[in-house]
């Protein structure tokens, strides 16, 4: 045997595990036959003996396969009564049991195993009650056949190159012996390999998902207390405080290690299907293609292991009944090779999984054919279901549409069993499919076991949980602005957000209304909101009037969520926004399970129960329709580049700081006491990742950092090195006019400075501080910068401008700036230019026009030029290309931009 | 309480079956004891929007969380803001998923024999569905208490419509 160590070792633990559970069950059944617990253990114990015999078969393992199939028909007989349960019935099948699991021992050489004396038992059962089923001898025949040219199959391929390297020479003349003489050697190292699985056992532990709960629900009151201690520490002297602060970490720690024992990436199981779905195709010769996305969708770990099996059924149904073999597929004009495609992904507060098939689909017709024949339904039950409800059909237990029995799949167990264990998970699983085109089996996992980072936002007196997938940024407005800046359009409230019209719901009236929101509803609720807006405004003004003072001004403020649901964003309006947390979900109570607005509960810090909601069914209760997208640009040119939002905050006691958020990733709450010092430097461990910490006040002259317990780090986009600026304090994020001022106060590390709030803001410049704080990171990298290259940078944003400007004048560019398209083409006219680097939106002329003019001129065509935006999307990466940009890059990756533009130098400098 | 003495305590005998009783609009109802987890004096939920009426909230109890329903108006009571007195019956996880229901006050624990049980309900108004719950009357000295099946209160709220 070739195969994987790994799928080797996986399959002794799972056929150790269904042993372990037959044998009782087996012994249970003895015990009494009728009644429906009997009925249940069969079906328990046929569908474990049924998975043995699967994998056995497709791995190749013909003696185990050959027990099991005899074992699953005795099981079948007794599932449909023609066999009672007797002593030597289940003998013989503890025999079975006892054999596979002899056999399990030495896997390698189970093949050579004489069975003979199991097997003679097994059929002596069969053989007394004369009942040995018609179909089983051709079945057996089958199955040794494939499972032989499967084998050969495998030879043929695995004679080329071997793939464990070292062993390598053995590999080979093994598999050459093999050709002639099927029993193989014993290899010398045998021994030692079998050690190697049973040592491998001992590293990792199986928990039950129990104790695992019980840990967590217990880390979840250790929390509790922590809290509860953290309000009293206030009063506590410096001692207990130590003590307290020290609690605090060694939770948070453990808490963090709980989550992380649970949390693994679904790629973990999922890679093992390409290689399953390329040795069925052999198996069955048909052309089968799979495609694996969203490997790294992470999901808890007692979900997925117990995900294992359904979608291993699920994959080989696919190949098996889904795809046609070769030639039906070119009678119906499909491409000879099927494809499979398997999709995990996060969405609604769940984790979907998808799996795809191009094959023929499932014909109604024939479903509700066979489930007459076996009578599962009568015509009556059939003829009030619609096709969707008949194609569900197959979900039943005892269905199956398999032509003929293989140890692929077949017998009809596949699906129930399939249908019961993601059920027992808490999940859904349905399945579309037309007939002749392909079928979709689409689970959706809960989240039950799992914690979520969530928005925590408040109603009234009422916390709830946004799951952090959907929300895609906080805004909140004062003032004058609540009033100006949420508009009507048509009967819904709107707000302009950047170049898009936001759709606005009030999560207060959708919580308030049980009825899905009309027309007329959301108009109700625009007109209610406008005029207490109206009144305010009013009373403000006659305010104004009866004091005589133009200062009395409206102070009130509106915080919205800007939620993303599939492609659709729009803005939820809460009372107040408190912050993230990592809940642990838990499910609806099922009989508010028709509740579509929420999509669990969860218990928070105080011990109080906070509504998780559904993004999706908000969306949906509200009448947004979340399928269709709705795009109205409304860019307005005057306020378009002027502008930039930044996140105002201080380190030291002095100064005011601002970073453009762009450059920002998130920011992270630090306790200062985390902080390690190594080599005169300091880190801190975020998200399991050693991230330098930089203190403002060491690179730049200004007064040193106050120091709290409770400090935040300034997370940086695009950096290749992880690391945070240290701040004392946030102030505030804020819409300000960027003219940055470079003359008044210089210093290498502020980009310029510019009054905001009526105070004199830095600009420190993250990629210099960096640089100035762990020069290691950049050797090499000015090695390149020798260029003296000319540069025509176009961009409207003055902010912009100068950053990009500055960077590439560190690398030794002569850069000239343009504001926009037009100034551009004026300005290449005069300047010589070796590198053009432009923005793609713009005023007056955008750079997709511009490059249009550059490329259609004689004198520009081969000009190598890179687009510059702010956008990371594939699209207007696409857009950009097609228009005739060589390249494309992110404003705020400084590294990414300046290795292109040293590459089109490099590229410039030899052609010429 | 020795071992001993806490087996007679619990041992009623054939024909002797233990009722937790609590009061709603000054009428006397109870519920098999053995259905019940515990009572909680605490009432602070959490209030789900869209759910049917009777349907007060969630509350977290030491990490497990119930849903609160409001007895009083699954009786057709009006609604009542809650007081000291108020309470919360919690049932074992036995009777179903998680869940209690708000009394105005707890009563105490009666012992009653099965000759003290009536099960005919002929004597209830009818045609509100809501007589489908009483499990008996039990006739004691000096009231009468209404016997609930904590079961039935919970299936009467998976079949509730949502209301306004």
């Amino acid at each position: 045997m070739d195969f994987d160590k790994s799928i080797l070792d996986e399959f002794i633990t799972e056929v150790k595990e269904h042993l372990s559970t037959v044998e009782d069950d087996l012994l249970n059944l003895e015990k009494g036959a009728g009644d429906s617990a009997f009925a249940d253990t069969v079906n328990k114990v046929f569908r474990a003996v049924h998975t043995v015999k699967g994998t056995a078969g497709f791995l190749g393992l013909k003696t185990m396969a050959e027990v099991a199939h005899l074992a699953e028909t005795i099981l079948s007989m007794l599932r449909a009564g023609e066999l009672k349960p007797d002593a030597t019935l289940t003998d013989a099948l503890l025999g079975a049991v006892d054999t596979i699991r002899g056999m399990l021992g030495d896997v390698e050489h189970s093949n050579e195993q004489d069975v003979s004396a199991t097997m003679a038992r097994l059929k002596a059962v069969l053989d007394a009650k004369g009942a040995l089923p018609a179909q089983a001898p051709p079945t057996m025949e089958e199955i040794l056949a494939e499972a032989k040219l499967a084998a050969d199959a495998k030879l043929a391929e695995e004679e080329k190159p071997a793939p464990e390297a070292p062993a390598a020479p053995t590999t080979i003349v093994a598999a050459a012996v093999k050709h002639d003489a099927p029993p193989p050697p014993p290899k010398p190292d045998g021994p030692s390999d079998r050690r190697s699985v049973e040592r491998g056992g001992g590293e990792s532990v199986r928990i039950k998902v129990g104790v695992l709960n019980k840990l967590m629900q217990l880390a979840g009151e250790l929390v509790l207390v922590r809290n509860q201690q953290l309000l009293a520490k206030e009063k506590s002297d410096q001692q207990l405080r130590g003590h307290i602060q020290r609690l605090n970490l060694v939770t948070t720690e453990l808490q963090e290690t709980i989550m992380a024992t649970r949390m693994q990436p679904i790629g973990n199981i999922l890679g093992k299907f390409p290689r399953v779905v390329r040795d069925l195709g052999k198996k069955l010769e048909k052309n089968v293609e799979l495609e694996i996305t969203g490997n790294e969708v992470e999901l808890d770990n007692t979900i997925l292991e117990a995900l294992n099996d359904p979608l291993t059924h699920l994959v080989r149904n696919c190949c098996d009944h889904g795809i046609e073999a070769p030639e039906k597929r070119a009678e119906s004009g499909k491409p000879e090779m099927g494809k499979i495609l398997l999709r995990a992904y996060h969405g609604n507060g769940q984790v979907n999984i998808e799996i795809t098939d191009d094959g023929k689909g499932i014909d109604p017709k024939f479903i509700r054919r066979k489930v007459l024949e076996k009578g599962l339904k009568t015509e009556a039950d059939l003829s009030a279901l619609n096709d969707d409800q008949i194609t569900s059909l197959i979900l039943l237990p005892g269905f199956s549409t398999a032509e003929k029995l293989s140890d692929v799949s077949g017998r009809g167990v596949g699906m129930d069993v399939v249908k019961t264990s993601i059920e027992k998970l808490g999940g859904t699983l349905d399945i579309e499919s037309r007939a002749g085109v392909g079928t979709t089996i689409r689970m959706r996992m809960p989240l039950t076991l799992a914690i979520i980072p969530s928005l925590i936002v408040t109603i009234g007196d009422f916390r709830y949980a946004i799951p952090q997938t959907n929300v895609e940024e906080l805004a909140c407005l004062y003032d004058d602005d609540v009033r100006n800046k949420i508009e009507s359009a048509g009967a819904r409230e709107v707000y302009r957000l950047r170049d898009q019209l936001l759709p606005m719901v009030r999560l207060e009236e959708v919580l308030k209304r049980k009825d899905k929101f009309t027309e007329t509803t959301n108009s109700e609720i625009m007109e209610n909101h406008r005029q207490i807006q109206e009144k305010k405004y009013t009373e403000t003004l006659n305010k104004q009037i009866a004091g005589g003072n133009a200062d009395v001004k409206l102070t009130q403020s509106l915080n919205f969520v800007v939620l993303r649901v599939n492609t659709v964003s729009f803005g939820l309006i809460v009372d107040r926004v408190i912050g993230t947390e990592e809940i642990v979900v838990k499910p609806m109570h099922p009989a508010l399970k028709n509740l579509y607005c929420y999509a669990g509960v969860t218990v928070m810090g105080d011990g109080n129960v906070a509504l998780i909601l559904d993004a999706q069914g908000v969306a949906k209760h509200a009448g947004i329709d979340i399928d269709e997208k709705i795009e109205t640009a409304v860019k307005d040119q005057t306020t378009m580049g002027d502008y930039q939002t930044v996140l105002l905050f201080k380190s030291g006691e002095a100064e005011q700081f601002a970073v453009a958020l762009p450059m920002v990733k998130r920011i992270e709450t630090i306790s200062p006491v985390r902080v390690e010092k190594i080599g005169g430097k300091e880190y801190i461990t975020i998200d399991g990742v050693s991230t330098l910490v930089i203190r403002i006040e060491n690179h730049l002259k200004v007064s040193p950092c106050v120091n709290k317990d409770e400090m935040y780090l300034l997370l940086p986009k695009h950096y290749k090195n992880p690391y945070g600026v240290l701040m004392s304090s946030l102030i505030d994020t804020t819409e300000t006019s960027i003219e940055l001022n470079t003359d008044t106060y210089k210093e290498d590390g502020i980009l310029g400075t510019s009054i905001i709030r009526d105070k004199m803001t830095l600009f420190p410049d993250l990629n210099t501080l960096v640089e100035m704080a762990e020069p290691a990171w950049f050797v090499g990298e000015k090695v390149i910068a020798v260029s003296k290259a000319r540069i025509l940078l176009v961009e409207d944003s003055p902010f912009y401008r100068q950053l990009v400007k500055k960077y590439l004048e560190t690398r030794g560019y002569d850069v000239s700036t343009a504001e926009n398209g037009q100034d551009a083409l004026e300005k290449l006219k005069h300047i010589e230019t070796d590198v053009l680097i432009s923005d793609l939106q713009m005023p007056v002329m955008d750079g997709l026009q511009l490059i249009k003019h550059v490329r259609n001129n004689q004198r520009w065509k081969n000009l190598p030029t890179v687009a510059l935006t702010g956008l990371n999307s594939e699209t207007s990466r696409l857009k950009a290309e097609e228009a005739g940009f060589d390249r494309y890059a992110l404003k705020a990756d400084k590294e990414r931009l300046l290795e292109t533009v040293a590459e089109l130098v490099a590229s410039r400098e030899a052609a010429a | 309480m020795t071992d001993e003495a806490r087996k007679n305590a619990f041992s009623l005998g054939d024909n002797k079956v233990q009722y937790c009783t609590f009061w709603i609009s000054n009428r006397l109802f109870g519920v098999d004891i053995l259905d019940v987890k515990e009572i909680f004096p605490e009432v602070v939920v959490t209030p789900v929007f869209h759910a049917p009426k009777e349907v007060r909230g969630y509350v977290n109890i030491r990490g497990q969380i119930y849903l609160i329903l409001d007895l009083r108006l699954i009786l057709s009571q009006d609604e009542k803001p809650v007081d000291d007195d108020s309470c919360l019956v919690l049932f074992k996880n036995s009777i179903g998923e998680p869940f209690g229901v708000l009394v105005d006050k707890i009563g105490d624990v009666v012992l009653a024999g099965f000759d003290q049980l009536e099960k005919r309900k002929n004597h209830l108004p009818e045609g509100d569905g809501k007589e489908d719950f009483i499990e008996c009357i039990c006739k004691m000295d000096k009231a009468l208490l209404t016997v609930l099946n904590a079961v039935k209160i919970l299936q009467y709220i998976y079949s509730a419509k949502e209301e306004g």
